[in-house]
């Protein structure tokens, strides 16, 4: 059998172990993809606990499935659709019990870094979370997930124009409630 | 589709962005997964509650059904004891005079006679009058023709 922690895995290798409901397959998979899910996920949750249960949902998620998978195509589209299902769920689950205005003003939590470094981040957090969830989407997909404009695409089911248009006038939202004057483009703009 | 150049104020809030996501899932998270993986499938406590809950519910919709049945078969025996005593009397007395009715010259007690044996019987008995002249005088065809008028309601 192959190390799972060996370099060079592939997903068919992986997905053959999970099918067959490999625990270290599982395990291998959530080391090659948790933390990348775990940052967007903090990008589309707003919270570091929202994220953590995100991430948590979503792996237990595939998990569950595993019988239904034959061969996996493409296991980096499958997993940041499933948690982008995952937030939004939160996200409704939230605005639901009137916590949104509650999560807005809570920090992320700690990290590591100076204290400058740690203001910053907390500033960067909350102005995202201000975003229209169709840009913060993008940009947490592309930004913390470290997904393409092709791969945002195929996870939000939209073009690659469509996914790149988001998340540049995502950033410019960014920029200007971060204090910096809007872009000229940005005026007459409203959510795409 | 190949990414694009962003202009440098947005391209630094880019890198910054990137910068301040470089945070490490908690070590506990991978221990919750794999830990939440591992419980079997379902709650068999409450899988057996569902069950049971299911069962109940069954139960309870079969005994109403049973119920519903049972008081309208009670009100349909109650309220409708009579119809056939309309239709068919079972008064021996009642069922002799509608017989002496319909037959005057039936003496009483012969009437009485015809209604015990109408009673006895689910069909009607043709039964013809015992009477001291009977067959006098009668051709059996004469005979036959006063029967089938008997036996006419």
């Amino acid at each position: 059998m192959a190390d799972p922690t060996a370099e060079g895995r592939t997903a068919p290798w992986l997905a053959a172990g999970l099918k067959q409901g490999r625990e270290e397959a599982f395990a291998a998979i959530y080391d090659d993809f948790g933390p990348r899910l775990f940052r967007a996920a903090i990008g589309l949750c707003g919270s570091r606990e929202d994220a953590e249960d995100a991430v948590h949902d979503t792996f237990v998620g595939l998990w569950k499935t595993r019988n239904d998978w034959g061969r996996i195509q493409d296991m980096p589209a499958y997993l940041f659709g499933s948690l982008r299902h995952v937030a939004a769920r939160q996200r409704a689950r939230r605005a639901r019990g009137a916590e949104l205005a509650a999560a807005a003003g809570q920090a992320a939590g700690p990290g590591s870094g100076t204290a400058a470094e740690l203001d910053r981040r907390e500033e960067l957090e909350r102005a995202l979370r201000l975003l229209p969830t169709e840009q913060r989407e993008v940009i947490a997909l592309k930004i913390h997930g470290g997904l393409t404009f092709a791969e945002t695409a195929a996870v939000l089911a939209i073009s690659a124009n469509t996914a790149a248009s988001r998340y540049r006038y995502g950033l410019e939202k960014l920029r200007a409630a971060l204090g910096g004057q809007p872009h000229s483009s940005d005026a007459n703009r409203a959510t795409r | 589709m190949g990414e694009f150049e962003l202009p440098h104020e947005l391209a630094e809030l880019e890198r910054q962005l990137a910068a301040a996501a470089r945070v490490e899932p908690p070590a506990a998270l991978r221990h919750r997964i794999l830990t939440s993986i591992r419980q079997p499938p379902g709650d068999p406590v409450a899988g057996a509650t569902q069950s049971m809950a299911g069962w109940w519910q069954f139960a309870a919709a079969a005994a109403a059904v049973v119920l519903v049945w049972g008081n309208l078969s009670l009100f349909g025996a109650m309220h409708t004891w009579d119809l056939r005593e309309r239709a068919e009397p079972r008064n021996v007395a009642l069922l002799a005079s509608r017989l002496r009715e319909q037959f005057p010259e039936l003496t009483e007690r012969q009437a009485v006679s015809q209604a015990l044996l109408l009673r006895a019987a689910p069909l009607p008995h043709v039964a013809p009058p015992v009477h001291p002249s009977a067959g006098a005088g009668r051709s059996p065809r004469d005979l036959e023709s006063e029967i089938e008028t008997w036996a006419m309601p």
